[in-house]
């Protein structure tokens, strides 16, 4: 069941006007240019700064709430990436007929996510090992680089190049999208293949650009994973054909027609980070760093070499056993099965996707834990950052200490989202297995296994948030 | 007698038993550290009980903290690695901590009832940061009725899992 925005008029006229994502990113334009004045300029602490509070609490947490209903909605408005766009096209909104970029096509063996996968798992290694989300000059520091990145690159690929390859978020971001409410594809197949000769929503025309993630709305495009929807593409259909539905949440996840290897690695990789990574490396740490302070020269925190290398070997092998552990029951899918199973491997790719709510509801309940309890920090911040607009300079006082709810009702609230994950993903690995088998017995017994494996990242979870109460 | 030719009955099987033995694993590593934990009763000094506290990402040392109603309590808090907060939401206390250099608290009159209360980082710290919290005992509250809130939970999704199963079973109509 869908509803079509598109057919609302005031919805269909703002999207259809040219500046309108322009208009959409010059807020959040602003709004990151106090988060960089702040972090750069400002107390160099997380718990004082504004930018750093901002960035890692209220930004994380509408960014994880907009997967749920917005998709890549963050993309949008992303300011770093329409630097690159900008750069590129010379005109902040309007098609330009010349381009200050080199126009080069991205290297075909880098046409995937393995490298935005890889560049996102050093980024959360510098995050935990360096504190990156935990000192406001690094944050700053992220922004900048992110920033010239995505203008180098603009500059000599075609397209968003870095929005779709390279941006450390994007398999994240897109991943998660996976889950939305929100969808924007084409209304009639038929009108795509036989009716239009010129394919204006991915090659662009003399008015609109062409898809700028490279997708091709009116053919192969079937899930949200790269859609940032910059409606280029509603623009640029001359056959009205586009449009921007609210749907059934998680429909992507067993609706993909072609999952590959590289996505479900990122898939995996992402509910590992919420998972099993956190787990072990909460419960093993203090022993391994020290263990490698014994063979490794101590430094200055966050310089610490036992440290550093402590985290990333932890997360290393929490990685490992995430990737084992869907490998693993993917095996014991295709052994209950039986001989006409798919091979593990391609039950691994088809099941990695469906795992995503699990990731995503964690996400959500680690963040409600920490806005919950720490609710007073907010305003203190943002009061130091009005006396010293937008420096935020001010000498740290207390903290006020405000928190919403207790431990136990918070853990309650968390225990729901974490089973709302975990029914997503049993209903997506359910419609999933029903794809791949014909005979509906041996779809259960393909099933059961990776519903099995749910439980069990579930149960990781629960034990992790419901610690303290033991 | 089990057919262990038939397809769902080797699944049912196998999943039984994988989840039985990953979740008492997972159990195990949560919990299990848990029963080490030993508690600290601070140290008097001028009157008031000093607790020195280690903190890094992503837990506290030492994990209880022990006081009596009335005791008057100082902490001495340094972090061993990055930038961290020690909250004791409960007592009005939120320190925040620099790598390195020790914060020191004000004193503070304990007058919250016997009970088990949360210590908690108040400064977003990495992926660990939702599990990086500790308690302060006051008194002698005996076993607290949360703690059992993690066993009901994971019966509950246990029941959820198995209840979406018996009704994939139960449906009869053709797939997609």
């Amino acid at each position: 069941m869908t509803r079509d925005l598109l057919v609302l008029p005031p919805v269909r006229r703002a999207l259809r006007f040219r500046p309108f994502q322009f208009l959409a990113i010059v807020p959040a334009a602003l709004v990151v240019a106090v988060v960089v004045a702040s972090t750069w300029f400002g107390i160099d602490h997380p718990g004082f700064n504004f930018g750093t509070v901002f960035t890692w609490v209220v930004w994380w947490g509408a960014l994880l709430l907009s997967f749920v209903f917005l998709g890549r909605a963050w993309c949008l408005v992303c300011p770093i990436g329409a630097a690159g766009e900008w750069v590129q096209r010379l005109r902040l909104w309007g098609r330009s007929r010349y381009t200050a970029g080199l126009e080069l096509p991205w290297p075909r063996r880098l046409r995937n996510l393995w490298l935005a996968t890889g560049l996102f798992l050093v980024f959360i290694w510098l995050d935990n090992g360096y504190g990156m989300s935990n000192s406001p000059r690094l944050t700053a520091g992220l922004i900048a680089v992110l920033t010239l990145a995505s203008a180098w690159i603009g500059l000599v690929f075609e397209r968003r190049a870095f929005c779709r390859y390279v941006c450390p978020l994007t398999a994240f971001i897109g991943l998660n999208s996976l889950f939305s409410m929100l969808e924007l594809r084409r209304r009639e197949a038929e009108v795509c293949r036989a009716d239009c000769a010129t394919k204006d929503c991915y090659r662009g025309n003399a008015t609109t650009y062409g898809c700028p993630m490279g997708e091709f709305p009116g053919g192969a495009m079937d899930t949200n994973l790269f859609c940032i929807l910059c409606t280029e593409c509603i623009k640029g259909c001359g056959h009205d054909n586009i449009g921007l539905r609210l749907r059934a949440p998680g429909q992507d996840l067993w609706a993909m027609r072609r999952p590959r290897a590289d996505g479900a690695f990122a898939a995996v990789t992402v509910v590992g980070l919420a998972t099993l990574i956190p787990l072990v490396t909460y419960a093993w740490l203090p022993k391994v760093r020290g263990l490698l302070a014994g063979v490794l020269p101590a430094g200055l925190p966050p310089n610490d070499p036992p440290r550093l290398v402590g985290v990333g070997l932890l997360f290393a092998i929490g990685l490992g056993a995430s990737v084992a552990l869907v490998y693993g029951f993917s095996l014991l899918s295709r052994r209950a099965a039986g001989a006409r199973a798919l091979p593990a491997r391609a039950l691994f790719v088809h099941y990695a996707y469906a795992l995503i709510p699990l990731g995503l509801f964690k996400f959500l309940a680690d963040l409600l834990d920490h806005a919950l309890r720490t609710w007073g920090a907010l305003g203190d911040v943002t009061r130091a950052l009005m006396l010293d607009f937008p420096l935020n300079r001010t000498v740290a006082g207390r903290v006020t200490v405000l928190h919403l709810l207790g431990p136990v009702e918070t853990y309650l609230i968390q225990i729901l989202l974490l089973l709302c994950g975990l029914l997503f993903t049993l209903f997506a690995l359910h419609r999933i297995s029903l794809r791949l088998f014909d005979d509906r017995e041996i779809a259960l017994a393909s099933f059961l296994p990776m519903a099995g494996l749910g439980v069990v990242l579930t149960l990781v979870s629960l034990w992790m948030l419901g610690a303290p109460l033991l | 007698m089990l057919d262990l030719r038939r397809p769902l009955v080797r699944s049912v099987l196998l999943t039984t038993a994988a989840v039985a033995l990953l979740g008492a694993l997972t159990i195990w590593t949560v919990d299990g550290p848990q029963a080490l934990i030993s508690a600290s009763p601070g140290a008097r000094r001028d009157g008031v009980k000093e607790f020195s506290i280690r903190v890094y990402a992503w837990g506290f040392s030492p994990k209880v903290i022990r006081v009596d109603p009335g005791d008057t309590v100082r902490f001495r808090v340094v972090s061993d690695d990055i930038q961290h907060g020690f909250a004791i939401n409960e007592l009005g206390l939120n320190l925040q901590l620099v790598s390195g250099r020790e914060v020191r608290s004000p004193d503070v009159k304990v007058t919250l009832p016997p009970g088990k209360y949360p210590i908690q980082c108040s400064t977003f710290c990495g992926l660990g940061h939702p599990s990086m919290k500790a308690s302060l005992v006051v008194g002698n509250p005996g076993p607290t009725p949360a703690a059992t809130v993690p066993w009901i939970a994971s019966l509950l999704a246990l029941a959820a899992a198995g209840s979406f199963a018996a009704l994939a079973a139960g449906r009869r109509e053709p797939g997609p």
